[in-house]
């Protein structure tokens, strides 16, 4: 179970402090598809960085099963990103390596996260499922905007991390393709993940689980 | 993590990723270049100045005195076994083997022997001499051919002969011996030739005074017929063998002392070698120059360390930067690492692949260049082997080093990724270090003030710089351009409030500068300590060579002087150029003390003596004015430095003395002439009228010795000997210095151009980061004439600042050690202190003039480009 308990995030800024996330309180299902949505700016990728344990609440908790991952250390946050929990960040340049193939990626990711064996099949067919089948080889310069971010989801996925974090992930994709890849995040929610994706996709927020809206900061009803 | 990590791409492709980032490389590689260009210019520097130690002090000094001689009295006539030529096979059989000397030179010097003249017998006499390859040693006058004697011009002269003549020696009473005159040659005179040097006591046997000898040249059966016929005290035999210059560097120096110390020793030591020579005595003065030599080496060494510290360590932070800039640029990849848990350690490894290929490559590069460019303009080309594999080693030691520090660099930058916050300030740590070198300027100061220490500190026999007048400018340079750089900085924002309301242009550049303070900052920094660096250390190194001169000067008198017997009136060609000066030896002052005593031509002082406002606290025609005629009073003299006020000198000694009565009708503190002794000038005619001089000289400041040695042969002038500024003070103190500061200019030189460079890159690097911004500012109708001058008003506010508080630090730094800078404090005058202003003016203009071309050409690109294609790619 992921979840946030009365999180503040503020950033400073040349002309004082912003605050990004106040008094967010919410709670993600496992094996469940949760959508954070809300208009540009209203904090939703802050709020999925947190979840990632690449940002700290100035207050607040991020409890995920129990553990509160806004307080651990350094190498304990690091080892959760390593093992447990996948980001894809919103940015469609950079989401993969620079200069490497969609297999490199993949390649990399089973290292870090020591894939046990079988998984490259696995990736296979995801990528086969986006659309990317015949992509492998390809280095990320070569590839459009939307083909890094499919790349990006399903190289998060290698190892099967026990939370997914993708950020605008069809943000770039036309709706056809779009669906591609919420049916592969429908299959991995299937098996257990807990997937957060921050959109304001209507198409992702109609296949939502379960949604948190976010203004300004704050959660909404 | 995994060793697996390693086989992945972004590890695996890491080597060689920087081939596809050409301005990244290249940053690297020209900061990894001067890397290993300062940890290799240390002992290459020391090489060389070695080298030109040994170098200089053999040419310019008395080779022969510094190799070995070998020196005795004895017969050719002497019986079995050690004649002279048994003494000569076997001393040239020790001696066969040994690199770096010349060929053994063999003299015989007789006794003086009578000529018979036109008048009958005379006291004119010469010494009898034979000396091996003596044709390649002298002067040629005048040549027969044939067989004969050489005779020396002066004795020409005196007896009305030449060459092919006849002449009458007068071996014994009684007893005459008629020997043809092959030829003539130039009088041997001081200053004495290479060959001769270690001959003084012959060529002038009643001391350097007096006029030197007769020498008659004469061949071995000549030199036996008459060695016989004279009938007295046994010749001077002597051996001698120079050192060859050519190519000999220190450590072998060393060595070719040691050898010839071992042949020396076995000479003194009852050995086989001392049976066949015997009873002869050895002298060696090499080990002595080596021990001067490496004495002067070390101070160098002390001087050069802080230096090859400082460019070290300014290298090292340039490689940290270079760090950072890889993590910035590295920083998408970074970030996604991070996401996926990989600890920082294994990024920064990453970073160390991609950066050892470039930095190690770089840094041996730049151990090349220093070769190169010690060979170049080094103070001598050549480099002993030893220390060119030092260099290497230190080189790549300093370039892993480098690597380990940028690797760690790295390290904390991904940390600071990760965690996104916390930790001090940068900027506080940064002001605390640069108030820190502040305040330790300070105290350098203070404890060089306290301790009245001089910039050359003596230890054994050679003048060291004192390591705390080196620190100073340093310290005081980059403590004080930090501190001032960050204030200046700090006035950023004001300048782009208040340049909102100037011209486009104006704006554009003020906003520029305003919008990159990191940039601004560090370029900023290093402009101000190059520049710091190079005017302090060109001040110091033109005042030492000012001072140098003026010292060479005021000994000699001008530029070259030429020692005459008596006054004569200037030749034609010498008037306007040259003056008269007479002298007088064995003079005392009215304390009782030895002074000098010299008479000058008012008229014509000034054409050619040397002389430099700070020497007098009037102008020279003031103090020129004050030497008239001889009143009742005395003869008004110019006192010179520790001269008393009042009272007679005592010229020559004994019943000869002769009182002058003097009366000071001005002072100075230095003046030409000077040297020693405390020094008295008069008019030539006022003194004339008490006594005859002892000696003149002829003073000019123009064109050679050889000139005007020349110009008054022409003119019938007999000329004993000739000195010039450039070769009389060649010391170790004031090379020691030159060396030390022109080192020191040449780090301030290499942080410059470093400087330039980064300016350069840092406005490319701006340019393809702003292709977008500019692509809409010139939609937006900015013209392109008032971007290229926006680039001009920022880089020249930002240089010319530089340049204002780096050259305002470098002068501070100079003006207030430099009248500590004397390596030679008994002799004046007092330092001069020498602004190089033009030569400074036109290296800050070239520097200004490349950095604007480097980035006008780089914005031209910017220009070039299609609008709408920009636009289209960065959407």
């Amino acid at each position: 179970m992921l979840a946030c308990r009365a999180v503040d995030v503020v950033y400073p800024t040349p002309t004082g402090e912003v605050d990004a996330l106040v008094d967010v309180t919410a709670t993600f299902a496992d094996g469940a598809i949760n959508v954070v949505a809300g208009p540009s700016g209203s904090g939703k990728s802050s709020l999925l960085r947190l979840l990632a344990a690449l940002e700290r609440p100035r207050v607040g908790e991020v409890l995920l099963d129990g553990e509160d991952i806004g307080r651990a250390s350094r190498r304990r946050r690091r080892m959760l990103r390593r093992d447990r929990i996948a980001y894809v960040g919103s940015h469609t340049r950079g989401a993969l390596m620079p200069g490497a193939t969609i297999d490199d990626e993949l390649r990399l990711v089973a290292a870090v996260r020591r894939a046990p064996s079988g998984w490259a099949s696995v990736a296979g067919d995801r990528l086969d499922g986006v659309g990317l089948g015949d992509r492998h080889d390809t280095r990320a310069v070569a590839l459009s905007g939307g083909e890094q971010q499919r790349a990006a989801v399903i190289a998060a996925l290698v190892a099967e991390p026990s939370v997914l974090l993708a950020d605008e992930p069809t943000a770039a994709l036309d709706s056809a393709t779009a669906l591609l890849l919420l049916a592969q995040l429908r299959t991995v929610a299937d098996r257990g993940t807990t997937v957060v994706v921050a959109s304001h996709d209507p198409a992702v927020i109609g296949a939502a689980d379960h949604v948190v809206n976010l203004r300004s900061g704050r959660v909404v009803r | 993590m995994p060793l697996r990590l390693l086989r992945t791409a972004p590890w695996r492709r890491a080597p060689l990723a920087l081939l596809r980032q050409p301005s990244l490389l290249l940053t690297v590689g020209a900061v990894a270049l001067v890397l290993g260009l300062a940890a290799a210019v240390g002992p290459l520097f020391l090489a060389s100045t070695s080298s030109a130690i040994v170098q200089e002090d053999l040419t310019e000094g008395c080779p022969t005195v510094a190799g070995l001689r070998v020196a005795g009295f004895g017969r050719f006539a002497d019986p079995e076994p050690l004649t002279v030529a048994s003494r000569d096979t076997a001393l040239r059989g020790a001696l066969a083997g040994i690199d770096h000397l010349q060929p053994t030179t063999f003299t015989a010097v007789g006794p003086p022997i009578p000529v018979e003249t036109l008048a009958g017998p005379d006291d004119i006499r010469v010494r009898l001499v034979h000396r091996s390859d003596v044709e390649d040693q002298i002067e040629v006058v005048e040549d027969a051919g044939g067989d004969g004697v050489w005779i020396p011009e002066r004795a020409a002269g005196e007896l009305g002969i030449g060459a092919g003549a006849s002449m009458t020696l007068l071996p014994a009473p009684g007893a005459t011996d008629v020997v043809r005159v092959r030829g003539v040659y130039r009088d041997i005179a001081s200053p004495l030739p290479p060959t001769w040097c270690a001959q003084e006591r012959t060529v002038y046997p009643a001391g350097t005074g007096e006029a030197p000898d007769r020498l008659l040249f004469v061949d071995r059966a000549t030199y036996e017929r008459l060695e016989v016929a004279v009938d007295g005290n046994a010749s001077r035999l002597i051996w001698e063998t120079s050192i060859d210059q050519r190519g000999l560097t220190l450590p072998e120096a060393v060595r070719l002392a040691e050898e010839l110390g071992a042949i020396a020793d076995s000479l003194r030591s009852g050995s086989e070698l001392e049976a066949q020579i015997i009873p002869f005595s050895a002298q060696l003065y090499l080990p002595d120059y080596v021990r001067v030599w490496e004495e002067t080496r070390d101070a160098v060494r002390e001087g050069v360390l802080p230096i090859v510290l400082t460019a070290v360590a300014i290298s090292l932070l340039f490689l940290i930067s270079v760090a950072r800039s890889w993590t910035e640029q590295r920083r998408a990849a970074i970030d996604l690492l991070v996401q996926r848990g990989v600890p920082p350690a294994w990024i920064s490894t990453k970073a160390l692949l991609e950066l050892a290929l470039p930095i190690i490559g770089f840094a041996v590069a730049g151990w090349a260049v220093g070769i190169v460019a010690m060979r170049a303009v080094g103070p001598s080309s050549l480099l002993d082997d030893a220390a060119v594999r030092e260099a290497l080693v230190l080189t790549a030691a300093l370039a892993v080093a480098g690597l380990g520090l940028a690797t760690l660099a790295v390290l904390v930058a991904v940390r600071r990724i990760e965690q996104d916050r916390g930790g001090v300030r940068p900027a506080a740590v940064a002001v605390l270090a640069e108030l820190g070198l502040l305040l330790a300027a300070g105290l350098v100061y203070a404890r060089v003030v306290d301790h009245d220490r001089a910039l050359l500190a003596q230890r054994g026999s050679t003048p060291r710089i004192d390591v705390l007048h080196l620190l100073f400018p340093i310290l005081l340079i980059v403590g004080a351009g930090a501190v001032a750089v960050r204030l200046l900085v700090l006035l950023l924002p004001v300048l782009r409030r208040v340049g909102g309301r100037w011209p486009v242009a104006a704006t554009l550049g003020v906003r520029r500068l305003a919008g990159s303070r990191h940039a601004v900052h560090v370029l900023g920094l290093a402009a101000v300590v190059a520049t710091g660096l190079v005017v302090a250390s060109s001040i110091v190194v033109s005042s030492a060579d000012a001072t140098l001169h003026a010292k060479s000067a005021v000994f000699v008198g001008g530029d070259v002087a030429a020692r005459i017997p008596d006054p004569v009136e200037l030749p034609a060609p010498l008037r306007g150029t040259a003056t008269l000066v007479t002298r007088y030896v064995n003079v005392s002052g009215p304390d009782g003390e030895p002074a000098d005593l010299i008479g000058i031509d008012p008229a014509t002082f000034a054409d050619g003596a040397f002389w430099d406002d700070t020497m007098a606290d009037v102008p020279l025609d003031d103090l020129l004015a004050e030497l008239g005629p001889a009143t009742a009073r005395g003869v008004p003299v110019i006192a010179v430095g520790r001269a008393g006020l009042g009272g007679d000198l005592r010229l020559g000694a004994g019943t000869r003395a002769v009182q002058l009565p003097v009366v000071t009708s001005a002072r100075a503190l230095a003046f030409p002439g000077e040297r020693s002794k405390p020094l008295y000038v008069g008019s030539t005619a006022a003194l004339a009228a008490f006594d005859e001089s002892d000696f003149a000289e002829v003073w000019s400041d123009e064109g050679t010795a050889v000139e005007l040695v020349a110009a008054l042969r022409d003119a019938g002038v007999t000329v004993w000997g000739d000195v010039s500024a450039d070769g009389v003070l060649t010391v170790g103190s004031f090379r020691t210095t030159a060396w030390t500061f022109g080192f020191l200019r040449a780090l301030g030189s290499l942080i410059a151009v470093l400087t330039v460079a980064a300016v350069i890159a840092h406005v490319v690097a701006r340019e393809r980061r702003g292709r977008l911004g500019y692509a809409i500012a010139r939609r937006c109708g900015l013209a392109a004439r008032s971007y290229a001058l926006s680039l001009g008003i920022e880089l020249a506010a930002l240089l010319t600042s530089a340049f204002v508080v780096g050259g305002a630090l470098g002068w501070l730094a100079a003006a207030t050690t430099h009248h500590r800078l004397d390596g030679l404090r008994r002799l004046p005058p007092a330092p001069l202190f020498r602004i190089p202003g033009a030569s400074l003016t036109l290296a800050a203009l070239a520097s200004l003039a490349v950095v604007f071309v480097g980035a006008r050409l780089a914005q031209r690109s910017s220009e070039r480009a299609d609008i709408v294609g920009v636009l289209r790619a960065e959407a």
